[in-house]
């Protein structure tokens, strides 16, 4: 229970996706105008790395990893090592493609059930797919927990893992979205306006989560 | 070999059959049309048509619930590509500017004022710090209102541009003392003061300002002109803008507007497609 | 001792100009000019024309439903005109102006002594609307109303308001003084009215000898209690003294009466003694006249409707005088001009000849406004939406709510007009609000 305490924490606070590895920065910048937007965002993104990386684990573990449980291993693989079946080399078209198809579900979804939303994310909604962010989460989840001894452990890391860090992208996003909204009523000099005071501000935002280092593992 | 073409062949099948579903699903009916009126839109958002911005008016353009002639900004040329793509003809109203009816620059002042630079903050303070309280307090709210580059403050005193003005209205609004008026371009003849003090007292503070003397009235041929409450109002239904008055008025308060719009090309006015002037 | 919780600033007092000086009654100009608008609530109707001829307190306009008073001539004289005339607050209204014949004639029925004991509810409130009563503090709130409180609505407590925080305003600590007997017999009259056997007198401690006769006059058995209270600004408004003399606080939006208490100003109680009494309608009121540029401050008992051009002539007015303000320096009205009259509300007239030499800067986020906040506002974040243009937001801001003491404004180092700017949200506010109709 303890080390899937400390793994959400990590991945939502001490390594936050925005924060600490910088990835899925476009969003970032370009949803957090607006608070709205951002909570938004921010839920489009949870759901989108939940179930990325809930699908990218049962892809990697059963057709991609060189493991035992490994479908084609099970079926061809009498007498072979089961290292024979390594196709982890098709990780990151797959991972796109399970990314793609996922974002456009929620797309169509949005678009039917929640229109004022979808036409507010614009062109941002489309840009999770190619966001660093999911497929960093997907890769990672991979690199952690990939070649791991049980299976049920492994996937609910994985799962935990792509839920926190959407949770640490929501957080992030949303307290961006509160200073940016202030910010657009002061006085800035034009040449600062808008993203590079944006961009400032991140950075010191980082610098703050920079505390949470040494917590958990 | 085999596997890797296995598994993309059918992860792709698989989720190729899961988008299609989904389409099915969350299938949402989108009339081409709104994205089509929007494009054809200025874009400005300027709000002049009382909608929320450039995609609100072609929401209720498509919808019905609003004309195609609503993008006043846009004048004539939109409102005809806005007809083409809904299929309707367009009724043009006649293009209007804003008219400032006020001439005093060189009215002074009753007291210092020490508030805030705007002319609704100066207005709250006993109407204004001007001598005139019916005047043009010249802290510049309209000109911070025109989106259009129409309006500017030249030496403290508002000047419309006329060839860039699109009649928006929101000079209208921000004036604390409505002096804008938004008139058709065709009606070149106008009073420019809004005092309702008498004769005497506007002669003591301002040299343009409407002394009532009714020599507009005397003069005019088409009963167009009328002195109320020692100001001078225009029918604009009967004025032909002949112009006979503006020679008559010994202040100068009624303005034509004929050579200034001769020479930006405004007038005569051109109008296509209704055939009424 | 006692003060409300939040906020507050401490203004240099400059009462020693005109704390001195005793009430003085100023006789009857040669001209007086009477709006009919000198209180909250609708203006009055006027009831003589041109060339009529009037006692002083006659009835020169009627009230006009509920919440509004008559309004009686404070001269005897002749009527010259009933015109229109800008007021105080920019706004127009019918203005009655009465040449005197300097001979002061009380009109027939007033001075007759009443037993105000014998008299029942019905007839006190009356008595105290027939005389033209308002509050005299400032707001000018018609006073038989407040003392008419609905019956879903029970009062225990009433507070008397012997605070006067403004700076320069000295004339309710000389009242408090000289006409302690009259402010006492006001106070009970009013207690009767209420029907409260509680009342509570509030003075600053910087009026340490209007505190101790105030307490030697009232008896501790009539219920009624006198607190010496710290000295800070706002401690006279209302909201602020119900807060710092019974702990309760009125919510925004509502009213003293919600929470059970009446606050009237002592000037005021006097006004009701002389309604209820004798028979004297409201004609005159205190009057603190002071500044640098008047050459003898005073606590004048002005007639209501002499001119503020005789006034300030009277007590000395420099001619390199640059500045005139109707009321205290904190929540007081400048003038354009001298041709303004007295009203019901004017507590006090200040002439100002040297003037600070400052230019509004930008914000620079300090807080200081939001911390000295009387209602716990956030003025800097008001501003800031102000400033934007953005209508919606000013309500969930409680830009409405702003009751424009000042504080903030006085507060502010870069010496920004906050309390201008939230006037102009008000306005803004109501003209948005009138469209979406």
């Amino acid at each position: 229970m303890r080390s899937y305490i400390l793994l959400f924490i990590s991945i939502a606070l001490v390594n936050n996706f925005i924060l600490a590895k910088f990835l899925g920065l476009c969003p970032f910048i370009g949803v957090s105008k607006r608070r709205k937007q951002a909570v938004g965002m921010g839920l489009a993104v949870i759901f989108v790395m939940t179930m990325a990386s809930a699908v990218s684990w049962v892809v990697f573990e059963f057709l991609l990893a060189p493991t035992e449980h490994n479908l084609f291993y099970m079926l061809m693989g009498a007498g072979r090592p089961a290292s024979d079946f390594d196709f982890t080399f098709l990780t990151t078209i797959v991972f796109i493609l399970v990314i793609a198809t996922l974002v456009q579900m929620v797309e169509m979804f949005l678009m039917k059930v929640i229109p004022p939303l979808y036409e507010s994310l614009g062109i941002y909604l489309p840009l999770i797919t190619t966001n660093c962010a999911v497929l960093g989460v997907a890769l990672l989840n991979v690199k952690d927990f990939g070649i791991m001894n049980s299976l049920s452990e492994s996937f609910a890391k994985s799962v935990l893992q792509g839920f926190g860090g959407g949770v640490g992208f929501l957080i992030v996003i949303f307290l961006m979205s509160g200073i940016r909204e202030k910010l657009e009523k002061y006085d800035i000099p034009p040449a600062l306006r808008g993203a590079p005071l944006a961009f400032i501000c991140a950075g010191l935002m980082a610098l703050a989560f920079m505390g949470f280092a040494g917590m958990g593992q | 070999m085999l596997p890797p073409v296995i598994i993309l062949g059918f992860l792709g099948l698989l989720f190729g059959i899961g988008l299609y579903v989904a389409s099915r699903v969350f299938r949402v009916t989108v009339d081409t049309r709104i994205e089509r009126v929007e494009r054809a839109l200025p874009g400005s958002n300027c709000g002049a048509c009382g909608l929320a911005g450039c995609h609100g008016l072609a929401k209720a353009v498509v919808h019905g619930s609003a004309d195609v002639t609503s993008c006043i900004p846009g004048g004539e040329h939109v409102a005809h590509l806005v007809a083409d793509i809904m299929g309707v003809e367009a009724k043009v109203a006649e293009k209007r500017v804003a008219v400032l009816r006020c001439q005093g620059r060189d009215v002074g002042d009753r007291f210092i004022y020490e508030g805030i630079a705007t002319c609704q903050a100066a207005n709250l303070m006993h109407k204004g710090p001007k001598e005139c309280i019916f005047g043009c307090i010249g802290f510049g709210d309209c000109a911070r209102a025109c989106s259009f580059d129409a309006l500017h403050m030249i030496k403290g005193f508002p000047e419309v541009d006329e060839a860039k003005c699109v009649s928006c209205a929101k000079c209208v609004a921000a004036c604390p003392k409505a002096l804008f008026e938004l008139i058709p371009l065709s009606k070149l003849v106008h009073v420019r003061c809004k005092s309702l003090e008498s004769g005497r007292a506007v002669r003591k503070i301002c040299k343009v300002g409407c002394i009532a003397c009714k020599k507009c009235e005397t003069v005019c041929e088409f009963d167009a002109v009328h002195v109320k409450d020692n100001l001078a109002v225009f029918d604009y239904e009967k004025c032909t803008s002949c112009g006979l008055c503006v020679k008559e008025c010994p202040t100068g308060t009624i303005m034509s507007y004929r050579e200034t719009r001769k020479g930006l090309g405004l007038w005569p006015v051109k109008n296509a497609v209704s055939g009424e002037s | 001792m006692k003060t409300f919780k939040s906020g507050g600033v401490h203004p240099p007092e400059y009462k020693d100009l005109s704390k001195g000086a005793a009430l003085e009654r100023m006789p009857a100009p040669s001209v007086v000019v009477l709006p009919v608008s000198q209180h909250t609530g609708a203006p009055s109707r006027p009831v003589v024309g041109k060339g009529d001829k009037v006692s002083k307190g006659q009835v020169v306009a009627e009230a006009n439903g509920f919440v509004s008073v008559p309004v009686h001539a404070s001269v005897s004289g002749v009527v010259v005109a009933v015109e229109q005339r800008p007021m105080q607050n920019g706004a127009v209204c019918d203005h009655i102006v009465i040449q005197s014949d300097g001979l002061d004639n009380w009109a027939e029925g007033t001075g007759v002594k009443r037993e105000w004991r014998d008299m029942g509810l019905e007839k006190i409130r009356a008595a105290v609307r027939d005389a033209g009563v308002v509050g005299l503090g400032g707001a000018a709130f018609p006073t038989h109303v407040k003392l008419s409180p609905p019956a879903d609505r029970p009062i225990d407590t009433l507070i008397l308001n012997g605070i006067e925080c403004e700076p320069f305003l000295t004339c309710d600590y000389r009242m408090m003084l000289e006409r302690a007997r009259g402010i006492a017999e006001g106070l009970r009259i009013m207690m009767k009215a209420l029907g409260v056997n509680r009342a509570i007198v509030g003075v600053e401690s910087n009026k340490q000898d209007a505190f101790e006769k105030m307490r030697d006059t009232v008896w501790a058995d009539e219920g009624v209690r006198i607190e010496l209270l710290k000295v800070k600004y706002p401690q006279g408004a209302e909201k602020q003294l119900i807060e710092a003399l019974t702990g309760r606080q009125v919510p925004p939006g509502r009213l003293p009466l919600d929470v059970g208490v009446v606050v009237q100003n002592v000037s005021t109680a006097y006004a009701v003694y002389d309604a209820v009494v004798e028979a004297r309608p409201l004609v005159e009121r205190p009057v603190t006249v002071t500044g640098d540029g008047v050459a003898r401050p005073a606590n004048l008992i002005v007639p209501i409707g002499a001119l503020i051009k005789d006034v300030l002539v009277r007590q000395g007015l420099d001619p390199k005088t640059k500045k005139v303000v109707l009321g205290g320096p904190m929540m007081g009205i400048a003038l354009p001009n001298l041709d303004f009259p007295v009203v019901k509300g004017t507590s006090g007239i200040l002439a100002f000849k040297k003037m600070p030499d400052f230019m509004p800067g930008p914000c620079i986020r300090c807080g200081r406004c939001i911390a000295v906040c009387p209602l716990r506002g956030m003025a800097a974040e008001m501003i800031k939406a102000i400033e934007a243009g953005e209508v919606e937001r000013y309500e969930e801001l409680h830009v409405l709510d702003c009751m424009e003491c000042g504080t903030c404004t006085f507060e502010c180092p870069s010496r920004r007009p906050i309390v201008h700017y939230i006037k102009k949200a008000k306005a803004e506010y109501a003209a948005w609000k009138a469209k979406k109709k």
